[in-house]
């Protein structure tokens, strides 16, 4: 196998197999008698081209779950905490219906998991495509709803902007099918998290595995979702070309 | 499959990606990855690396803004086809869109040749 062979098919491992040929066409035309050094530094420069974002997306999605579990999922657990502290010693501060608190709790799951997909989409799509701007969106509300839903006085207020924002967001069609896709992927990561067999068999080492697996599924699904949806949204009609 | 699209409005092209369109626009039916990047080079003076020239084609390609049949496979590229790219009718009008913007940015100024624009 000689060199432009072994580089095509390595390519071809990111890229479609008619990309890497024209790719690898375009660099013997332009580069004819470089040496081996050059040679493969452009290809691994290709390979870094077509890669870096997907594991440079993967590794901030990681940072983005640790950011939302301290400042977002921990801060209701904390304050059940203290409430229970409270009880103890016959206050009952403001935590007066758990309620709230459990489910400000599953919340913060959810939104760990929001913030997974949004660390993820904003380097692998950018800022600007509606699927990153809408994985952001709710993964900030949903920090917001995490901090304050547990406080009585203003649940009303937070619900109403919060059903206000999303309705305001939904009127674009665009804008519903990347929260489609945002939803999904994170529906099936949370139900990976609980269905994980190892979860109950071998707690020690049951939390590293999920908080391993469960990002790196759900970015997966995230990407798939993404590229098979969009794909199908952005394609025109031959007429059209 | 193909689908009609519902919507027109897609994200705003990204500088680079009119440039490139450009340089597709001024080839013409000859605009191939080689042929784009010397373009780029001659017209703009910035070097550009074969990654962030295909990546971007890649990425034009999947938002339906050009679409790119094969050639014939020729023997100094080791018998690998060229690409040939040419603008859809979404990516021109992408573009016109971008450079209006420009224009009417450049209206009044006197920054070409000591002459205002428009």
């Amino acid at each position: 196998m000689d060199r432009a062979t072994a580089a095509e098919w390595m390519l071809a491992r990111v890229v479609e197999q008619s990309r890497a040929s024209e790719i690898m066409g375009d660099l013997l035309e332009t580069r004819p008698e470089q040496g081996s050094l050059r040679f493969w530094l452009s290809v691994l420069g290709l390979l870094i081209s077509f890669t870096w974002r997907p594991v440079v997306g993967l590794v901030l999605a990681y940072f983005a779950a640790l950011f939302s579990l301290m400042f977002s999922s921990l801060r209701p657990i904390m304050e059940l905490t203290k409430q229970r502290s409270h009880l103890q010693f016959g206050s009952a501060g403001y935590l007066t219906n758990t309620y709230w608190t459990s489910l400000t709790i599953q919340l913060g799951s959810v939104t760990t998991l929001l913030w997974i997909v949004a660390g993820y989409a904003v380097v692998r799509f950018g800022i600007r495509n509606t699927s990153s701007q809408m994985s952001i969106g709710t993964a900030l509300m949903g920090t917001v709803l995490c901090s304050y839903l547990w406080i009585p006085d203003g649940r009303p207020a937070l619900l109403a902007v919060s059903a206000l924002v999303a309705a305001i967001a939904l009127i674009n069609e665009r804008r519903r099918q990347s929260l489609g896709i945002v939803l999904g992927s994170v529906a099936i990561a949370w139900v990976v998290g609980h269905l994980c067999p190892f979860w109950r068999s071998y707690p020690e080492t049951s939390v590293l595995i999920v908080a391993i697996l469960v990002p790196l599924v759900e970015v997966v699904v995230f990407n798939y979702l993404h590229t098979m949806l969009t794909s199908s949204r952005d394609a025109i009609s031959p007429e059209a070309l | 499959m193909y689908y009609y699209v519902a919507i027109m409005t897609v994200s705003p092209l990204g500088e680079f990606e009119q440039v490139v369109l450009l340089a597709i626009l001024r080839l013409g039916d000859t605009a191939y990855g080689v042929k784009i990047r010397n373009e780029i080079e001659e017209c703009t003076g910035r070097k550009i690396t074969p990654g962030a020239l295909y990546t971007t084609l890649e990425r034009l390609e999947r938002k339906s803004m050009l679409v790119g049949r094969s050639g014939e496979p020729t023997a100094i590229r080791g018998g690998r086809a060229k690409r040939f790219y040419t603008l859809t009718s979404r990516g021109r009008s992408q573009l016109i869109q971008a450079q209006t913007g420009f224009q009417r940015l450049l209206t009044g100024l006197e920054l070409l040749g000591g002459e205002s624009n428009g």
